[in-house]
């Protein structure tokens, strides 16, 4: 916790807490807010924690801990911090792994562990360097390409940036001892995702398969509950559904600005095969509507039109 | 009427396609001496009299909505200015005018480039920050929408074209592919111009005061949707977010057209770019090209 507001408005009071990027003025309460954490193990040593929300990982090394992220508020993170803590006393939070650069799953490093190692890709550091968000902090040590195999305190683990998905340099995280595959804010059970906010749509699908290559049988996904190779064949077959139907609804002249019609369409087109899958009510529209937006303009920005790479990811060779 | 041709990014089989080709009426006023808006109905542009020809803004959203721009304007046209990327605003110069010289700004005819959209021709003339061009001079004012999106001025009439940015109304839908970080420095940086008209991108000309009410606006529902996140509203529950920036909104802002329907999802983007962060190296403080 900090008392620095250097990011909010002048006018605004002493901030008890980190405030992301808030510029409204005064005290952030959803940032104090308690975050109740459960926690369990995984395979090996690997862990995973959620809130009920949000998902990560962290992994018990000979002398301290690997966490992954950071969750998304300052009492996020010191919840993240204290469940740790409570699993593993007495070993220290030495190495902290940025999956992406978005603030509710990085953006609080400052609470979490503030002396921590950082690893991130370089698109995320660029991302996060740029922001300059109160309590994220940006990494200390950046790779770059498509993979980094990490070797820290006896846990080995590959990193993959398999292309755009979703932020910026958003990689997984693949245990081949374990057959484990960890990445955030891509596949997920059901339709777990509002609006599909900052995914780069025109290569996704393609990009995300590629990660079918990699030997694992279970998938940590940054939100909710694990899947498998069956629950990521099924979340792609949905967004595949997506795409299509969002031509469909442009060439029969949906009212494409009218959230409330894409909704209907969805909800008419898609719930005879879809509409069994988690929170398809909530979400289809808005993932329709998305996707209706990404045929209209044709992707958004540099990394919306970013050719997919088809090739095979190449594994290197550990040393 | 074409049956075929350009498409974009569709993947459909072509006569699913046969919107894209259809070329309605259009509606064309003059603005002033030499500078006219049209309108197809859902989308509006303005084109002007230069000593060198016919300039034309952006190519309307469709290839068939091209053509029938092109047909209105019954004069060569020598220069087309695309306003920003988006498919729907510049995206089919093929069928309005292939020849013709093609300006934008550089972050604009970069994603041009990478998208190579059969429609959308590249960019042959590009610029970063103010161009003058015949008689209007092109402004990229800082981050609002899309990529490098522009707003023209035409001095003598008074005349500001700004598409993607303020509308007449509430009709914003889920502020697609806005930057939520700059938008507002953005807008009143544009206000810092001298003009009486304003061109949107969509629906009818817009009066100055007009203009400056909708940025108002627009920063009225930033400030609710950073509240209602402040204030533990789940950002992901759409009815919650909804009912919360109606109630903070409603009383100074229910008046727009739209207000009751766009309100909620326009709240719902917003509250997430306070949640993730902002997206991209252009969205935040630095206002970074994408790597």
């Amino acid at each position: 916790m900090t008392d620095d507001s250097t990011l909010a408005d002048d006018a605004a009071p002493v901030s008890p807490c980190h405030r992301g990027i808030f510029t409204i003025a005064g005290v952030i309460p959803s940032q104090l807010q308690w975050r109740d954490m459960t926690y369990e193990p995984l395979r090996g040593k690997i862990w995973t924690v959620s809130e009920g929300i949000n998902r990560s990982i962290f992994i018990e090394g000979k002398t301290g801990v690997i966490a992954f992220d950071t969750f998304g508020s300052p009492m996020g993170a010191i919840a993240y911090r204290s469940a740790i803590d409570r699993v593993l006393p007495g070993k220290p939070v030495h190495t902290l792994v940025y999956t992406h650069d978005h603030l509710d799953h990085t953006g609080y490093a400052a609470d979490f562990a503030p002396d921590a190692r950082i690893v991130a890709h370089e698109l995320t550091q660029n991302v996060i360097v740029a922001r300059q968000s109160d309590g994220q902090l940006p990494a200390t040590e950046t790779w770059s390409g498509e993979t980094a195999w990490c070797e820290i305190d006896g846990v080995r683990f590959l990193l993959v940036y398999p292309g755009p998905t979703h932020g910026d340099g958003n990689c997984a995280a693949w245990f081949p001892d374990l057959k484990l595959l960890f990445m955030v804010d891509t596949i997920i059970p059901g339709v777990g995702y509002t609006f599909l906010p900052d995914w780069h749509l025109a290569s996704y699908i393609p990009t995300l398969t590629r990660l079918l290559a990699l030997e694992w049988d279970v998938f940590v996904p940054g939100h909710f509950w694990l899947t498998d190779r069956d629950g990521f064949a099924e979340n792609v077959r949905w967004y595949e559904a997506v795409a299509e139907t969002a031509q469909e609804a442009i060439a029969d002249g949906v009212d494409v600005d009218s959230l409330h019609e894409v909704t209907r369409y969805a909800h008419e087109r898609l719930a005879a095969d879809h509409g069994a899958l988690f929170r398809f009510n909530e979400y289809a529209g808005m993932n329709l509507l998305r996707y209706v937006y990404e045929f209209v303009h044709g992707g958004w920005g540099v990394e919306g039109n970013t050719p997919a790479c088809h090739a095979p990811l190449e594994v290197p060779h550990a040393h | 009427m074409l049956t075929d041709g350009p498409r974009g990014r569709f993947t459909l089989p072509a006569e699913r396609l046969a919107f894209l080709y259809e070329e309605p009426e259009l509606q064309v006023d003059e603005l002033g001496e030499g500078l006219w808006t049209i309108y197809d109905g859902q989308y509006r542009t303005v084109f002007a009299d230069s000593d060198d020809g016919v300039i034309a803004w952006d190519t309307l959203s469709t290839p068939g909505r091209a053509r029938a721009y092109r047909a209105a304007i019954e004069r060569p046209i020598s220069t087309v200015v695309y306003s920003n990327d988006h498919l729907d605003r510049s995206g089919w110069c093929s069928e309005l005018a292939p020849d013709a010289e093609r300006v934008a700004h550089e972050w604009c005819a970069r994603v041009v480039a990478l998208r190579g959209a059969d429609g959308q021709l590249p960019v042959t003339r590009t610029f970063s920050a103010r161009e003058g061009l015949g008689p209007a001079v092109l402004h990229f004012p800082g981050l609002t929408s899309a990529s490098g999106n522009i707003a023209t001025l035409f001095p003598r009439q008074r005349v500001l074209y700004a598409p993607e940015t303020v509308l007449p109304n509430a009709r914003y839908s889920m502020l697609p592919d806005w930057h939520i970080t700059a938008f507002s420095a953005s807008l009143r940086a544009l206000l810092e111009l001298d003009f009486d008209t304003v061109v949107p991108g969509r629906y009818g000309v817009m009066t100055r005061e007009q203009f400056a009410e909708g940025v108002a606006f627009l920063e009225a529902v930033d400030a609710a949707a950073q509240h209602a996140f402040a204030e533990s509203v789940a950002v992901w529950l759409f009815d919650a977010m909804e009912a919360y920036v109606k109630e903070q909104l409603a009383e100074t802002w229910g008046h727009l057209d739209g207000f009751d329907e766009h309100i909620g999802i326009m709240g719902f983007r917003i509250a997430h770019h306070y949640l993730t962060g902002g997206w991209s190296t252009e969205d935040t403080p630095a206002a970074l090209p994408q790597a």
